[in-house]
């Protein structure tokens, strides 16, 4: 039975990827650094609004944010120069990093009887190693992530995760 | 109100609520009648849908018991094309325009801006002549807009999945600006061309270029 993953190991997107890279783009006409209060201002959004993306962008190694400013690393730089499947690629092998990502393929792998592992399953195995959190968001976001870099399918129909074939 | 649009341009529409843009732009695809005047497409007046031409809505307009490639597939069956072509030509586009890895997923576990991904797939795999789009980011978050714009002007400087004409309808004039080769400015009451301005930018464009800036503030100025 696995243990709590530590809070400091939990690093999960919490925002769709189309806002990730739309900040990323943004952040990019600023010359690729800027502080996030006036994207904000400019953007007119609160800053409030920015920190989900603004945090995935830092989790999947895109940008870096430092005393409110964030900037641009340099596979964010290569990840905004790529074209569209090149950049699922690079996002693939960004989330093949994150621990949790590669608890979730490892136990949907392991479990797969043929036709995937129920969603029940699977949420009881995050709420197994990340109780702090709310296992269904948690779910969906990996389920919309994991999509995304083409590493697991989900069958919304049969409620059930299946490896990426 | 006169004007002609040419292979290879991104053509913006741009005006106050209510001056007919939208309803220009279905007159020009054929799905309502003009009170007075034509299009011609082609040297031929227009008197219904135009197959060579598809649309993509600001409201995404897809079927919610329909998955993603079920949705793209559906303008395809209109085409007449046997089950495997129409299959596999959904699949390209998909992968073209950034859902792969979605193609069994339904409508209401994809996020704004990945719906209106599956309206502009499903418009693209028609192969249409002309794209016309209205108002299609209005609906999405700023930061989702912001990279749907970027992707779409990707693929259109790429000509690869491109049509050769896009026609767009927009109240946001620094989006035209930033996005077109020429942007039509309409007034309101009587709607008619308050502008015809060619947007000789280089490409990629700088939103903080001050010769964008005032090309906003010059056709904001019009329509106000």
């Amino acid at each position: 039975m696995a243990g709590d993953l530590p809070q400091k190991e939990i690093q999960l997107p919490g925002a769709h990827h189309g806002q990730v890279f739309g900040l990323l783009e943004i952040l990019d006409d600023y010359g690729g650094k800027a502080d996030l209060a006036r994207i904000a201002d400019d953007v007119f959004l609160e800053l409030d609004d920015l920190l989900p993306a603004s945090e995935t962008a830092e989790i999947l190694g895109l940008a870096k944010v430092d005393a409110g400013d964030i900037t641009l690393t340099e596979e964010g730089k290569r990840f905004l120069a790529a074209g569209i499947r090149r950049r699922k690629k690079i996002i693939q092998q960004r989330l093949l990093e994150l621990e949790i990502f590669k608890m979730v393929l490892d136990f949907v792998k392991k479990n797969d009887d043929g036709d995937g592992v129920e969603k029940d399953k699977v949420i009881a195995f995050l709420n197994s190693i990340i109780s702090e959190r709310d296992p269904e968001l948690c779910f969906r976001w990996i389920v919309e992530w994991a999509r995304h870099g083409l590493l697991l399918r989900y069958d919304s129909q049969g409620n059930r995760v299946k490896p990426q074939r | 109100m006169n004007f002609t649009v040419e292979e290879h341009e991104f053509v913006c529409l741009v005006g106050p609520s209510g001056c007919g843009k939208s309803t220009l732009l279905r007159i020009i695809m054929g799905l309502i009648p003009p009170d007075t005047g034509y299009v011609m497409y082609r040297g031929e007046k227009v008197s219904g849908p135009n197959p060579q031409m598809a649309m993509v809505f600001q409201s995404f307009a897809l079927f919610p018991w329909l998955n993603v490639t079920q949705n793209v597939e559906l303008g395809l069956e209109a085409l007449a094309l046997p089950v495997t072509q129409r299959r596999e030509k959904a699949l390209r586009v998909i992968q073209e325009i950034g859902l792969e890895g979605f193609e069994e997923a339904y409508p209401r576990e994809l996020s704004g801006g990945m719906r209106q991904r599956v309206g502009f797939a499903r418009a693209l795999a028609l192969d249409p002549e002309i794209l016309l789009m209205d108002e299609p980011f209005s609906s999405l978050d700023v930061l989702t807009a912001e990279n749907l714009r970027e992707e779409l002007l990707k693929l259109w400087e790429d000509r690869s999945l491109a049509p050769k004409l896009v026609v767009m309808v927009t109240h946001n004039v620094e989006e035209a600006v930033y996005m077109a080769d020429r942007v039509i400015a309409m007034t309101y009451r009587p709607g008619t061309v308050a502008k015809d301005m060619r947007i000789d930018l280089p490409r990629p464009r700088d939103r903080r270029d001050q010769a964008l800036y005032d090309l906003v503030d010059n056709i904001t100025a019009l329509i106000a």
